[in-house]
Order: structure tokens, then sequence, then C-alpha cells
């Protein structure tokens, strides 16, 4: 199949991170666009990092996809607003919104301070509230639609750091599951993916450390990194009608790490 | 089953998935289940669905490399007024996989479950005959989408989670319930 996606137009935010030859690879954000073009939807590519983020429509539209490219910073509702009105205005309808855009927060409660906590709050857990709720009003229009927002297994389950973090990915879940309810009398969908450890330029720094990747690695059941691609997957799946009825819950994409 | 996986491994000289659909449901209180049902209903939905596992897990190790998926139940997650064998099988359901999924991993075999909402199948044949019954319209309202799911959702599911578009998925749920676990 490769028409899963015709004829929908989808945003994915903080989806312009990387170049297909990027050394990281595509981040969850980019292959999902990817795979959404292949799959013949209108994808609207968007992030605060206008050059990169352009330069890879350019990527997408060079394979001959219907990629189109948009500055959004999620933790601005202005921006929001501007946003979903020029996708109202160009394209008549917006059928899928991922929320991808995030950012990591690594000190533990002790040392996390009130800016890194409005950080990874901000944009983690705010920037999905406002998704939800501006791509949720021209939705509701349509009577039709579907939120996929990108948490964590670290929404799931807790660690000795990432404090911030922790509590902003547990909130998009939650928050995921209020808006599927308030949001299913208009048919709108809400789900949340959570994907494990994956080798993106999320992940990078981790790399520096051979023995923390050694460590990590050693507690994931399915034994390695997972590709981003597999994340795109799971989205591909949840923003089409193959899902029409899934709503208010959680695919988790962790090669079984959850579930020891 | 040992037998079926002897033929196809004889026939085909592989499996590469395993869907444990088979399933019944008995209705009943705990106060009036009595133990004929429990080892009915827990034999099938149960002990059916690790007897499919270890035999398709050995033909799988094989080739290291396997999708199960075995089908589980709302019921597994959450209780209700109506059923206890099928909730105690559906839940069991639900942590053999788990457990499953951790042991079947060094073989590259995975191992989820699917955890379908109230959908409109033979199972419950009463939801499309009897739609205006006082018991299926208060089940339809409970559900945030209203209605009850096509088995043909379910069927999607099975395919997202048995094709390698899901190669890093175990060990977890998919619930396709229209809303009604998030309430």
């Amino acid at each position: 199949m490769t028409n899963r996606l015709e004829g929908k137009v989808a945003l994915i935010t903080g989806s312009g991170g990387a170049l297909f030859d990027s050394e990281s690879g595509l981040g969850f954000g980019g292959s999902s666009a990817f795979r959404f073009c292949q799959e013949e939807a209108t994808v609207i590519v968007s992030d605060i990092n206008d050059d990169i983020g352009r330069q890879f429509t350019e990527e997408l539209k060079e394979k001959g996809l219907n990629a189109h490219y948009q500055h959004l910073d999620v933790s601005k509702e202005s921006e929001w607003k501007k946003i979903i009105n020029w996708i109202e205005k160009d394209f008549g309808r917006l059928d899928i919104l991922v929320n991808n855009a995030g950012v990591t927060s690594s000190p533990d409660i002790f040392n996390t301070n009130e800016s890194d906590w409005n950080k990874a709050n901000n944009i983690n857990s705010k920037g999905c509230f406002l998704g939800t709720k501006h791509a949720g009003i021209l939705m509701k229009k349509n009577n039709s639609g579907s939120i996929i927002n990108i948490s964590s297994a670290y929404g799931i389950v807790a660690s000795k750091a990432s404090f911030a973090y922790h509590a902003s990915k547990g909130s998009v879940i939650a928050m995921s599951k209020a808006a599927a309810i308030q949001l299913a009398p208009h048919k709108v969908r809400v789900n949340t993916v959570c994907p494990g450890w994956s080798d993106t330029h999320f992940t990078m720094p981790l790399f520096d450390n051979p023995e923390r990747v050694k460590t990590i690695i050693n507690t994931v059941p399915l034994g390695d990194w997972i590709p981003s691609d597999q994340i795109a997957w799971g989205v591909v799946y949840l923003a089409s009608d193959e899902s029409e009825w899934v709503t208010g819950t959680e695919l988790v994409i962790d090669a079984g790490w959850t579930a020891q | 089953m040992e037998k079926t996986i002897d033929w196809i491994e004889k026939d085909f000289g592989k499996l590469d998935i395993l869907v444990n659909n088979a399933g019944i449901a008995i209705r009943g209180h705990v106060l009036d289940t009595n133990e004929s049902d429990w080892d009915k209903v827990n034999d099938i939905n149960s002990k059916g669905y690790f007897l499919g596992t270890k035999f398709a897990g050995k033909l799988m190790q094989k080739n290291n490399f396997g999708s199960i998926i075995n089908i589980a139940s709302i019921y597994a997650i959450v209780g209700g007024t109506l059923s206890f064998g099928y909730a105690a099988s559906k839940g069991a359901v639900r942590l053999m996989s788990k457990a499953a999924a951790i042991q079947l991993a060094p073989y590259k075999i995975r191992v989820n479950t699917i955890c379908p909402g109230f959908a409109a199948t033979p199972i419950n044949k009463h939801y499309r005959l009897t739609p205006n019954a006082p018991e299926v319209v208060s089940i339809r309202e409970s559900i945030p989408l209203k209605g009850f799911i096509p088995a043909d959702q379910i069927a999607w599911g099975v395919v997202y989670l048995a094709s390698d578009e899901s190669e890093w998925v175990t060990g977890t749920d998919l619930l396709i319930d229209a809303g009604w676990i998030a309430q």
C-alpha cells in the first residue's frame, strides 16, 4: 500500500531538525514526514530551525513529494493561530496533526531549576495543548481528524534523572486521553506514541559515552536502538483510517523496554 | 497445537505470524461462576494462548524471527460487573504476552496483545440484532466514539503488529476501543 493517507493534509511539528544525510539520520518528525508523503499525504513540515527545515522540505520535493514548510514555535499560541489560519486558507482543512516537537531535560529533581522546568514543559507539554486546541478547532469543522502526540517510554516509567522531561511526557499521555474524550463528539481522535530508546539527534549526546550506551542497550529486550522509521510507521497507522476506532490510547514502540 | 505446528513446518517450512484469536465469552458474576465455567473459559482463552505461544515460539525460534499477536480485551485492563472468569482469562493473556515478549526477545520473536473494545462481532451478535435493547444502548452511549467497533478495525491493528512496520514493537498492548478505557 502506498496511498494510506491519500487526500489528507498533515502538520508535523519539529519535523525540520535534520536532513536525509544528517549524521544522526532523520528524527521522529522527519521520518514521519517522509512516510506520510510516500503514503500520499500533503505534509506541512514545521520547526523553529527554518534553515534546515526548508532544506529538508526541498529534499522531499526533489523526491517528487508534496511537502511545504512553515515556521512554528509550538510554545506560542499566537504562532499556532497563525499557522492554523494559513492551513485553512491554503488547504481548506487539516486531517492530521503530529505534535512531535520536543526537548530533553536531563537533571534530577534537585538540579532542575525553574527555567529547566519551564523550557521542557512549555515545549513538550504546553506545545501539545496549544496544537491540540487549535488543530481541534479546525478539525471540528470537518467532523474528522487524528492528532498524534509523541510522548515517551519516560512518560510511563521514571528514572533517576530527567525530572522535568518525565513530568512533561507524563502530562502528554494524560492530556491526550482528556482530549480524546473531549474531541470524540467531533470524531477527532487523539492518541500518543511512546518511543523507547532510539538513536536520533535527540539522543546523540549519549553516544559520547560508550559505557552509558552499553548500559542502556543491555536493558532493551530486543537489544538495540530503535530506528526512527519504526516510530514513523506507528504514526502512519494512527494517522490512517486503519485506526478510525482507536482513540485515547498509547502505542508503545519500545522494543519491550517497559514490559519488564 | 503440537500437531498443527508440525504440519505447518512440514508443509510450509516456517511460521512468521501467529494470531491467538480463539476465545469464548462466559458471563457471570464472581459469586455465580462455577468451577466448570472457570475451567472452560481459562482453558480456551488463557491456556490456549500459552500453548500457541510455546509451540509457535519453538518453530519461530529456528528462524530467529516471528510475531505473535494475542487478542486480549478491554476486560484485561479493567473489571466489569458481568464477567469474571473471562476477565481473569484475558488478564492472563495480557501479562503472559509481556512475559513471553521478554523471554522470546533473544530470538527476535515479538509478542503483543490487541485489546478490542465493544465490537460488533459474532461473539456480541446482540449488538447488531437488538440495537435498541436497553443494555445495548447503554453500552453504546458509554463509548466515546458512540458506536460498536467494526471487526475490520481489529484486523488492521493485527496487520500492523504482524508486519515489519512494528519490528521494534514488543510486550505492549494495542487498544482498539474507541476511547472507552481512557475515560
